[in-house]
């Protein structure tokens, strides 16, 4: 191969790795690469190798797909997605201390306690009383009123546990959000979407540690339009022990 | 079409909105580390699709070893990320290791199992070795050798390896992202793939 034949290998054969050649110079480079075996092999490698990155960026993207519906209510999934909200919890609770005793990466600008751990235990016991006041006085008056659970609905506190309020039953594209009432005594909430085979549809745990809302994203609103009706709702108030001190109980959720 | 960067933001941001994210949680913003645990969510479905499209046919029970020990290995390593791709990609790295390393420990224990010889115990170290219905073995040996290999390149080669050929990105897009000529990123891509290839040749993948 002559001087100048070599320096145009050596272009095609970058050209072939950069996958910027043109039908023109593909050919030209298998021309060149006939004529010397060690070149043959250098391009017969740098495709195979190219083809192994080609492989790997399908694979990589068949993962990163959102999982479809039959997938989702694979019980493995399901075992999976348990496992991560285990997770999720272990790794929260290392990262952020629960309590003012506790060290490591709290942000300063904010308490580590939560409001409830602040006003104490008596504020607690205070809100406890005037959610039982609550249910006693709707259950004297005898009140009815129609089927969606209102911030203040004090159907929701009838039975021996205490129960969380939920605030949002009904989520659509232009109100996304599920949102409940604080519990004293809860350091996170875990709330779980199941369907009538209650299989998990989706499912947050550690976003929720701190908040009392779940604003769901365009492609978890998908995916429950895409889930079998009716779909449960279910939030439980954990302790920093993570013994459930509070639930909503299954609870109805539209989707529009 | 979507592009492969694209698709792997899905779940989140782009790749240094991701970094501002890692740095805001590592910096102990709550708000923040509720965000990136939510983004690791991602986890259940890599490991539950690879271990399927690569054909390593872990069970269940050791799937959920793998999803936490991917929590586990992500976690303490988040102040490496660099935020030269998605969050969720920097996390696929991870599930396709912990994933190889667990069909790696079962198939070790089925061979040993066969060496004892115990009877009862043949029919299962027989099936933990057989690869799944979708297997290539050839295939999925030559793609675990390229993941181990792309982690040997020093992080800038890895980087521009990764975003060029595995996530789509044209060399003047990595340019501009870089703040590089974009002659420099393809010379830097260029010396990445002939190392790989030096690599991947002695370990008898693409000879």
């Amino acid at each position: 191969m002559s001087v100048s034949d070599a320096k145009e290998f050596e272009r095609l054969v970058t050209g072939l790795a950069h996958g910027e050649l043109s039908p023109a110079e593909t050919a030209q480079l298998r021309r060149l690469a006939a004529a010397d075996a060690r070149r043959e092999v250098q391009v017969h490698q740098t495709e195979k190798l190219l083809g192994l990155l080609g492989r790997e960026r399908e694979v990589y993207q068949q993962a990163a797909a959102p999982l479809d519906p039959s997938e989702d209510a694979d019980p493995v999934v399901q075992q999976l997605r348990r496992r991560a909200a285990e997770m999720e919890l272990r790794l929260r609770r290392e990262a952020v201390p629960s309590g003012p005793a506790a060290r490591g990466i709290a942000s300063p600008g904010r308490p580590a306690a939560s409001r409830w751990d602040r006003f104490g235990w008596r504020a607690s016991a205070a809100a406890m009383a005037a959610a039982l006041l609550a249910a006693v006085l709707w259950w004297a008056t005898g009140t009815s009123g129609d089927d969606v659970a209102g911030p203040v609905d004090p159907r929701e506190l009838g039975g021996p546990a205490v129960q969380i309020i939920l605030l949002d039953q009904v989520v659509s594209r232009d109100s996304p959000e599920i949102s409940w009432q604080a519990v004293p005594g809860a350091r996170s909430y875990r709330a779980t979407i199941v369907d009538p085979s209650d299989a998990i549809v989706l499912q947050r745990a550690a976003a929720l540690a701190r908040g009392t809302r779940w604003a769901l994203q365009e492609a978890e609103l998908e995916r429950l339009r895409a889930a079998p009706s009716p779909l449960r709702l279910r939030v439980v108030a954990l302790d920093s022990g993570e013994l459930e001190v509070a639930t909503t109980g299954d609870r109805t959720l539209s989707v529009r | 079409m979507v592009s492969a960067s694209q698709a792997l933001t899905a779940d989140g941001g782009t790749a240094p909105e991701d970094l501002l994210l890692v740095r805001r949680a590592l910096q102990g913003d709550s708000l923040a580390v509720d965000q990136v645990l939510e983004r690791l969510s991602c986890v259940v479905r890599f490991v539950y699709r690879l271990n399927r499209s690569l054909g390593y046919g872990l069970p269940p029970e050791q799937l959920e070893d793998v999803v936490q020990q991917v929590y586990l290995a992500v976690w303490p390593r988040l102040p490496d990320y660099v935020g030269s791709a998605a969050l969720e990609s920097w996390v696929f790295g991870f599930c396709r290791n912990c994933l190889r390393a667990a069909a790696r420990r079962r198939a070790q224990a089925a061979q040993t199992t066969v060496g004892l010889g115990a009877d009862g115990e043949l029919g299962g170290a027989v099936d933990a070795l057989r690869p799944g219905p979708e297997t290539n073995v050839e295939e999925t040996e030559g793609l675990d050798a390229l993941q181990a290999e792309l982690e040997r390149l020093s992080p800038a080669e890895r980087e521009v390896v990764e975003l060029r050929h595995l996530e789509g990105w044209s060399f003047e897009q990595i340019a501009r992202q870089r703040d590089l000529p974009a002659s420099t990123v393809k010379d830097r891509c260029y010396r990445a793939l002939v190392r790989l290839l030096e690599r991947l040749e002695r370990r008898h993948v693409c000879e």
